[in-house]
């Protein structure tokens, strides 16, 4: 019997496993995968909470102010190597545009841009989906007074796999520069553009930047032990990820160890798959057990309180069955929110479909759209899996999902 | 404004305008193609991509039928690389008519259409997703076709016998002069260029645009334009072409193309060649009839729906009914007989699986019209150059057998250029579409061989963004040879826009299942990882 079981281990599953675990409780975490975190750009964003309040249903109505900007300290506390900014134009994306976030790791937040003089573009040979030529002329737009130039970092050991046109993604790299050879190579690499700069910074010329795609696990290990500065003369930051995304592996391995280290216990590959209700003694209806499959076998799990953290359209947590639009939630058959419109002619524009999801109450206990009458007691649904959004176009995925984690976590 | 001379002007760049450049141009007379967008963009590449056996028209139309099994053996001759030689199926199931069966039968041993019976044992092992409640199947030599493929190997095989085109050409109209033509003008619809062509002979083959071409010269053709939806699903549902065997009705096509399935169609009668629009009512029909043949079609996944425009002709006397009792049969009409202008002929109606006879018909129609007597080769010759063995199997070496012999189809000849460019340098081997395995190196061929400046038009070109991620991304990974395309950087995020909107365009009625799943990863790539969504249009 556990206190907690946390069905899913995206974001807002693992922050909800952390919250709850430290609060002492005996928490289980079933997931099949990482969820979403494969795509995840390395950046969290919050959106304009202010105007998200305003539109009706948002899950951001569910919470006061003051508790979205505790999940949001809790956050930062939990993952020190994030970083607030101030929001606007704050980290590059893939393509070398500028973007805003408000959480970020240490190592993409930019610096100053007027006060840079020199950017240099380290690019691990034949990276997958990384375009130079695309990123050097945006470069030039971002660092104004800066003269970019670009350097190739030819790695032996994927010499082979470029020669033989095997793509080389930005995972592949990051898992080498965690290896002691790969973190003298990049240690090298950089000491070589310092050698080649040092009589320009000994001129009191501007201050040169290292860009690069793919540094994760550098500023993951380095800020942990302090070895940033001795290791890395010149300042050296990251671009965000695209997918497969070694931000969002990071991220996840990250919560997860924390999550452990709180004594929190972790199911891989286990999918939930129904569960079983009962009546509580005021007419409403409770989880009982819950019935999972793992390695070809089902478990029962039985706890006091269950987290649904298992994702939207997206996650697999509900799936739009057949042309009719019907929506299933797998694990509870819970009522789900269909808008009547359903898609925009226009891509770019709103999708309705978008906004299908689980409504709750302000405990995040799952309620019935019609009747708005709590369906299950024990139950707390958190992330997308919540109705009336859209991450992508609000821009606020990560945000919602911290907030609904922690607010769980908390409760729980 | 610019000139051009030439004895053939043809407008319309389908299957059968292609189809006519080439018989023109093997038979020494000097033609051009005017088409008003990219080659096949209308009805030649939306269609289901079936070779007709014949055997669906055989109970109703039996001249078609013969053509149809004439046209169906000369085209797996000439265009190999463009055909898959599945064979398709006839199946009779519960409850169909009997007598159409029989009159099936008899209709295909007198039209010569080889016909040999499988017993529903072995068809059910052979087909398992085919219904269980199939009582007769016989096989018939239908197969699938690709309609580009099969439009880039005409203009290839026109192009080495001087045969000229020109895509983004608009006819403002047809040049005439005392009763007799003397070409057309037309704008480029990219440069605003003003072009006069003269010629002797005009031939009108704009499939759902004819009408408005034979307007333009004064001259009158009635086109009936029936539309046709068609479902695209994931992966090879069927092996075999799968006809019902009934009159042909909505719904009863199945045809597999290399790792798809297309189930088609309607039938429904619409006012503009642009009305092409699809709605869930029509998705849901489809399906619906779609499960009479396959009952657990719920739990396929469909990426995409698409329609085309059939341009039935309509002649006075027709009695206007619904789409499919009017013959798709073709007909060539000579305005010279019908509205007094010589030189005109407007090429109407038929069907892709017919396209080459209808060009060597009218081709016939213009060496009588100009006095020469030159027989037609085009059923004789091969549309596509061999490809050296040795080429082949360098090709199969460096990107494996599936892809390379994926590449060669879509290649051909041009396969050795490709080959060079990656083994230069091994980075352009990269995968810029991973559905369809097409290579930065093809890419850049294509485009620099057809002076390709939109994203789309690569699209209709190499199949770039056609597979099951509908452009999630490869648009991302075109994005660098886009921004050398296009002449002004600051039109890239139109033209993604643009691309994924096309993609959008035949999504947004199959948002369901696993393609919606699909669509929300695309809109998290490009609205937060790309950051390239309207949102962002500010900076």
């Amino acid at each position: 019997m556990w206190d907690v079981v946390v069905i899913g281990g995206g974001l807002a599953g693992l922050l909800a496993g952390i919250r709850a675990a430290q609060r002492q409780k005996k928490v289980l975490l079933v997931t099949e995968g990482v969820g979403t975190l494969f795509f995840f750009s390395g950046i969290i964003d919050y959106g304009d909470v202010e105007q998200l309040r305003l539109l009706p249903g948002h899950p951001y109505q569910l919470f006061d102010q003051e508790t979205i900007n505790r999940g949001r300290k809790y956050m930062e506390q939990v993952c020190p190597d994030y970083i607030d900014t101030e929001r606007s134009e704050a980290v590059l994306s893939p393509l070398g545009l500028l973007r805003s976030g408000d959480l970020v790791p240490k190592g993409m937040k930019l610096p100053n841009l007027l006060s840079v003089g020199s950017v240099v573009l380290l690019v691990p040979n034949g990276l997958k989906d990384f375009f130079p030529e695309i990123v050097v002329p945006n470069l030039t737009n971002v660092f104004k007074n800066g003269q970019i130039y670009v350097e190739n970092l030819v790695v032996e050991e994927f010499q082979r796999w470029f020669e033989l046109g095997r793509p080389i993604t930005s995972v592949d790299y990051a898992d080498y520069w965690r290896t002691q050879k790969g973190h003298k190579v990049l240690k090298q690499a950089i000491g070589k553009i310092k050698e080649k700069f040092s009589s320009r910074l000994e001129n009191g010329e501007k201050s040169v930047v290292v860009v690069m795609p793919s540094l994760v696990t550098e500023y993951w290990e380095n800020a942990r032990r302090g070895k940033w500065v001795a290791d890395f003369p010149l300042s050296v930051m990251e671009i965000s990820s695209f997918s497969p995304s070694p931000h969002g592996r990071h991220l996840a391995e990250y919560l997860r160890h924390i999550f452990q280290d709180l004594g929190g216990e972790i199911v891989f590959g286990a999918r939930a798959v129904r569960s079983e209700l009962e009546p509580t003694e005021n007419g409403y209806q409770r989880c009982k057990q819950l019935v999972v499959q793992s390695k070809g076998k089902e478990l029962i799990l039985k706890a006091e309180k269950y987290i649904l953290a298992t994702g939207g359209l997206l996650g697999g947590g509900i799936e739009a069955i057949n042309e009719k639009r019907e929506i299933r939630e797998a694990v509870f058959d819970l009522p789900v929110f269909i808008p009547e419109e359903w898609s925009s002619p226009h891509f770019f524009e709103d999708q309705p479909y978008a906004f299908a999801g689980i409504m709750t109450d302000h405990q995040l206990c799952p309620i019935n759209p019609l009747t708005r009458e709590v369906v299950l007691e024990n139950v707390y649904v958190v992330g997308r899996l919540l109705a009336h959004w859209d991450p992508w176009i609000q821009r606020c995925g990560a945000g919602v999902s911290i907030t609904s984690g922690f607010v769980a976590g908390e409760s729980v | 404004m610019r000139e051009f001379d030439t004895r053939v002007v043809i407008i319309g760049g389908g299957a059968t305008g292609v189809g006519i450049l080439r018989d023109l141009s093997m038979r020494g007379i000097s033609a051009i193609l005017l088409e008003q967008s990219e080659l096949g963009h209308g009805t030649s590449s939306r269609f289901h991509g079936l070779l007709h056996s014949g055997g669906r028209y055989v109970v109703k139309d039996e001249d078609a039928a013969r053509e149809c099994i004439d046209e169906n053996e000369i085209l797996k001759r000439i265009a190999p690389t463009c055909i898959e030689g599945t064979s398709g199926w006839f199946v009779h199931l519960q409850d169909d008519n009997p007598d159409y069966m029989k009159a099936w039968l008899t209709g295909c041993s007198r039209v010569k259409i080889p016909v040999k019976e499988i017993d529903v044992a072995e068809a059910l092992r052979l087909e398992p997703m085919l219904s269980r409640h199939v009582e007769k199947v016989y096989e018939v030599p239908d197969a699938s076709i690709d309609g580009f493929k099969l439009l880039w190997a005409n203009i290839r095989s026109a192009e080495r016998y001087n045969g000229k085109f020109m895509t983004y050409c608009n006819v403002s109209s047809v040049r005439v002069e005392n009763g007799c033509v003397k070409g057309v003008y037309a704008e480029n619809v990219r440069t605003g260029e003003k072009i006069l062509i003269h010629s002797e002979i005009v031939i009108n083959a704009a499939g759902p645009w004819a009408g408005m071409v034979a307007a333009s010269a004064g001259a009158q053709v009635s086109i009936i334009k029936n539309k046709g939806v068609l479902l695209v699903f994931n992966k090879r549902l069927f092996q075999r072409v799968i006809n019902r065997l009934r009159a042909p009705r909505d719904g009863d096509i199945f045809v597999p193309h290399e790792t798809i399935t297309i189930l088609g169609t309607t039938s429904y009668t619409v006012g503009s060649p642009d009305d092409n629009w699809i709605m869930p009512e029509e998705v849901s029909y489809l399906m619906n009839m779609g499960k009479e043949l396959l009952d657990d079609i719920e739990h396929q996944r469909v990426i995409r729906a698409f329609a085309g425009i059939r341009p039935l002709y309509e002649e006075a006397s027709t009695v206007v009914g619904e789409g499919r009792e009017i013959s798709r049969d073709f007909a060539l009409v000579d305005h010279e007989k019908l509205d007094g202008i010589t030189g005109f002929i407007s090429i109407v109606g038929g069907k892709l699986t017919t396209y080459r006879l209808m060009a060597e018909k009218v081709t016939d129609w213009v060496c009588n019209k100009l006095g020469l007597e030159v027989v037609c080769r085009t059923a004789e010759e091969s549309l596509i150059p061999p490809v050296e063995e040795k080429l082949k199997d360098k090709a199969r070496t460096m990107f494996g057998v599936a892809m390379a012999d994926k590449m060669m189809e879509r290649l051909n000849d041009r396969l050795g250029e490709v080959v060079k460019q990656v083994s230069q340098d091994p980075a352009q081997g990269q995968l810029i579409c991973e559905c369809e395995m097409i290579t930065k190196a093809e890419i850049k061929h294509v485009v620099h061989e057809f002076n390709t400046t939109s994203l789309n038009d690569v699209r209709r070109q190499t199949r770039l963004g056609m597979g099951t991620c509908q452009g999630a991304f490869c648009t991302y990974r075109a994005i660098p040879l886009l921004a050398d395309l296009l002449e002004e950087p600051g039109k890239l995020r139109e033209e993604i826009t643009d691309f994924l909107d096309e993609r959008w365009r035949g999504v947004v009625p199959i948002l369901w299942g696993e393609q919606l799943r699909e669509s929300e990863l695309t809109r998290a790539i490009f609205n937060t990882t790309l950051g390239v969504g309207q949102r962002e249009q500010g900076r």
